[in-house]
């Protein structure tokens, strides 16, 4: 009898172990790594030095009241002396009161080049704390000069300018590696939230560089495993048995992606909530993302409207899928994009050409009723240019 | 209008499905009829949009054919229900009870709990994802705004002509049916107004769970297994994501990919004549909902041409099959053969590579894309555990899997869609697809409902086809 509970204490050693040791696999603990970091750099929030927008110090730290030009704001540590990038690995920020409707991004100077500010992406401190592993940013590296953060409209599925919230940059801590940091960056990886993308109806996350072992699929499938394993080693669990606990055990793996899962999804719907619901549709419509593009493609209706019906319109903007946007927008005109390669003598007379000359590359030349952007050449009547907009009505034998 | 484009099509696919399938009287096959009948609605709609647009306009479609359709849909109702009930096979497993309903209790809240921000997600914002505003919304945008159905055609024949009826957009070649669907919707709101057609989607992954629950059941399984393989597919998160941000065809693929595969496997059990026909019905209208339909088409109509075959034969027709395929794979390549697939059009191998009609050349090559498949099925949050659960399920039910009847064909239907994902990936240039994780996990996403409808039938009993007096 105290066999059996001997060995069942120990399995229970051991699996605890097993699945302390997973989950330090997955964080990235490497061994003889301290538990807590060797060596530390704090920074006050409210030391912190305001270069775009408008923020107070606060006891709390440095409470940002507004956006500053470009709806952008930044401040900034000027470190002196400098410090060294190799001393830290981690920077573990804490923010009270982050929107989801802005966007975090770190921006620092090193000695390697003091005139570049290089900006990386923050993981949202969703809940106060957040920690980023500064050993995935190459050019952390050399002397650190001056660090910070620059905060601005999210991008994404949200409309731009959306109301801004205070919020307070309570302060930041660059640590050198240790298993409290390993485990918070973790953390923050698994836990954070992430906003709709484009991308997410290919893959729910873009986790393309994130390494396999950070998968929550792959720490419980191993966990899982090395579980049955060390049953049916040190308690000779077998047959029915094992079978039933391995369903319950992978039944509550799924369980826990599940929840997982629906955090990550309610984060992003609450977000979708608060910005979007009790508006009626006719405002709601006006809310996408690229805001400008549904003004321009409006200002470009009605030029178009002013125009004969009946005539084929090829659009250019500077980028394609902006383009694409405008021919989705100015739906049901008969609209297309000036596709890469059209030959210009392939353009039918009476064709219309809409231009966004956003990037200023478009020219018309007048004397020749000549339209130009590189090499691409096209003769035709010039019927409309204000602001950023062109229209040209084709005509082959203009100019001749 | 809203209620009557809601209404119509709905009764008109349960009227269809209770005349094919018999009349429900169980919870399961109630959901079956609930969910199934709205989905079918939905295909038999999109054909008859097509079929009538000489007839009927983009505004004036749901005026026109609704008043018809609810009344065909009543009366195909009544007609079920006065001379198609006692055709349903009697269920014999006993009702969940004690620990096993406060599970099936649990895991049906958590897809509740979802299904309500799924329906937000998909109502409160325009329409987000990429396909949706450049391929599919586009063709009924336009006819809804004309109240003309204009042809759409490539841009060179656009560029050439200056007929003001014919239109492009970047993928013209893509299906209509989906378009027409939306332009319905569309007609019934009154207006073009996103949440009129982005609706469908949470509708579509909520009708699928319900239709899939009803099939499991009436194929057999417990009522525990077919909770758990709901769960299952109702928890994966790229399925969820597929429900929430409304615009892709891939759902809808899947789920009459899924949903055909089942009439089919209930037909070759039970001989009910309604379910082949709601089989071939399904699974010819898939190239009609994505190209790629056309893949899981062959495959699908290869793996019913086997079931003709007696048992005996099957493993030998099979081997046959294979043999074909590889001489057909071989003269496509090297002696340039141009291969006429249904509902595709003709497939050719030449300097530029592989052409499909609808989409752009392929060029050959190996394409050493096995990290990225192995990440895109074990380590992206896509899929749970599916990926890793589904093989082992397999194996330990090597015997049902192996089987040479309906379900062992189902199966090896799955593993020809395997070889087909493994030929894009590894040996055309459709690799980068894997690399970057675009289209990849749409692809799988179209045969993983059937996946898992596979699975819990691994673990079904002996069937319930014992027929009611």
């Amino acid at each position: 009898m105290r066999g059996i509970l001997i060995r069942r204490v120990v399995a229970a050693i051991a699996i605890a172990l097993w699945w302390l040791l997973v989950l330090a696999w997955a964080a990235g603990v490497r061994p003889g790594m301290p538990w807590s970091p060797a060596v530390q750099h704090t920074l006050a929030g409210k030391r912190l030095n305001t270069v775009m927008g408008v923020a107070v110090a606060t006891g709390l730290g440095l409470r940002v009241d507004s956006l500053g030009d470009y709806r952008q704001a930044l401040q900034s540590w000027r470190l002196v002396p400098p410090l060294e990038a190799g001393d830290f690995a981690l920077l573990r920020y804490h923010v009270e009161d982050f929107p989801r409707t802005l966007e975090l991004d770190l921006i620092f100077r090193s000695s390697d080049d003091p005139a570049d500010v290089v900006v990386v992406p923050l993981p949202w401190p969703d809940s106060g704390e957040a920690t980023l592993d500064l050993r995935r940013v190459p050019q952390w590296h050399g002397k650190v000069l001056e660090v910070g953060f620059t905060e601005f409209d999210a991008s994404g599925q949200l409309p731009p300018e959306l109301p801004f919230r205070p919020f307070t940059l309570a302060g930041a801590r660059l640590e050198s590696p240790s298993w409290r940091g390993a485990f918070a960056d973790l953390a923050t990886a698994w836990f954070d939230y992430q906003p709709w993308t484009m991308s997410a109806v290919n893959s729910v996350q873009v986790e393309k560089n994130q390494s396999p072992h950070r998968s929550p699929a792959a720490v419980l499938a191993a966990g899982t495993a090395g579980t049955l394993a060390l049953l049916a080693g040190l308690l000779a669990v077998r047959g029915r048995r094992l079978l039933r606990i391995a369903a319950v055990l992978a039944l509550a793996a799924w369980v826990m992606l599940d929840l997982h899962w629906l955090a990550r999804l309610h984060q992003r719907h609450e977000v979708t909530h608060a910005v979007f619901d009790g508006k009626p549709w006719s405002e709601r419509a006006g809310m996408q993302f690229d805001r400008s593009v549904i003004s321009n493609a409006e200002r470009m209706r009605q030029v178009l409207a002013t125009q004969p019906p009946g005539h084929h319109i090829l659009l250019w903007a500077p980028d394609k899928s902006q383009t694409i946007r405008y021919t989705w927008f100015l739906r049901p005109l008969n609209v297309s994009l000036l596709r890469y390669g059209t030959r210009p003598r392939s353009i039918p007379d009476g064709t219309l050409l809409m231009v966004d000359n956003s990037d200023d590359r478009w020219s018309y030349d007048g004397s020749r009723s000549l339209l130009l952007h590189g090499s691409f050449r096209i003769h035709g009547d010039l019927l409309y240019h204000q602001g950023v907009l062109m229209l040209l009505s084709i005509r082959q034998d203009a100019g001749t | 209008m809203t209620w009557l484009a809601w209404l119509a099509p709905w009764l008109f696919g349960m009227g269809t499905w209770v005349l094919a399938c018999g009349w429900p009287r169980r919870h399961g096959e109630w959901c079956g009829a609930l969910g199934g009948g709205w989905l079918l609605g939905m295909l038999l709609l999109g054909w008859l949009l097509w079929a009538l647009h000489g007839v009927l306009t983009p505004v004036g479609c749901v005026h026109g054919l609704g008043p018809w359709l609810l009344v065909a849909g009543v009366l195909m109702i009544g007609a079920g229900w006065q001379w198609r009930r006692g055709t349903v096979p009697v269920s014999t497993d006993a009702p969940l009870r004690g620990r096993w309903l406060a599970l099936a209790v649990v895991l049906l809240a958590l897809l509740i709990l979802r299904t309500w921000w799924m329906y937000e997600e998909a109502v409160l914002p325009p329409v987000f994802p990429w396909d949706a505003w450049t391929a599919w919304s586009v063709k009924p945008k336009t006819w809804y705004l004309l109240d003309q159905w204009v042809r759409f055609v490539d841009y060179p024949q656009w560029l050439a002509g200056q007929d003001p009826h014919l239109y492009t957009n970047e993928v013209p070649a893509y299906p209509e049916w989906l378009g027409r669907i939306e332009t319905w919707f569309a007609a019934g709101a009154g207006c073009w107004c996103d949440p009129a057609f982005t609706v469908l989607w949470p509708t579509l992954w909520l009708a699928l769970l319900l239709t899939l629950y009803g099939m499991l059941r009436g194929l057999g399984t417990s009522a525990l297994v077919a909770v758990l393989a709901i769960y299952a597919l109702g928890s994966l998160p790229l399925l969820d994501v597929h429900g929430a941000m409304a615009g892709y065809a891939d759902l809808w693929l899947a789920a009459f990919f899924a949903l055909g595969m089942l009439h089919w496997l209930r037909w070759q059990r039970e001989h009910a004549p309604g379910a082949c026909v709601l089989a071939l019905a399904m699974i010819l209208s898939l190239p009609a909902i994505k190209v790629e339909g056309a893949v899981w088409m062959l495959l699908a109509l290869m793996a019913m041409m086997l079931g003709l075959v007696p048992q005996r034969w099957r493993l030998r027709v099979a081997l046959i099959g294979v043999a074909v395929g590889a001489a057909l794979l071989i003269a496509l390549l090297y002696a340039h053969l141009r291969v006429p697939v249904p509902g595709l059009g003709t497939i050719y191998v030449d300097r530029f590579g592989l052409h499909i009609p609808g989409l752009r050349p392929m060029r050959l090559g190996w394409h050493a894309v096995g990290p990225a498949a192995l990440r895109s099925l074990l380590v992206v949050s896509n899929w749970h555990l599916l990926f890793y659960l589904a093989p082992i399920l397999i194996i330990a039910r090597w015997r049902q899997a192996c089987a040479a009847n309906g379900l062992g064909l189902l199966g090896l239907c799955l593993l020809g869609g395997l070889a087909f994902l493994f030929v894009l990936f590894f040996l055309t240039v459709a690799g980068i697809w894997a690399d970057n994780f675009t289209s990849l996990g749409r692809l799988l996403l179209q045969a993983v409902p059937l996946l898992v409808c596979y699975v819990a039938l691994l673990f079904a009993g002996p069937r319930p086809d014992r027929a009611a007096a």
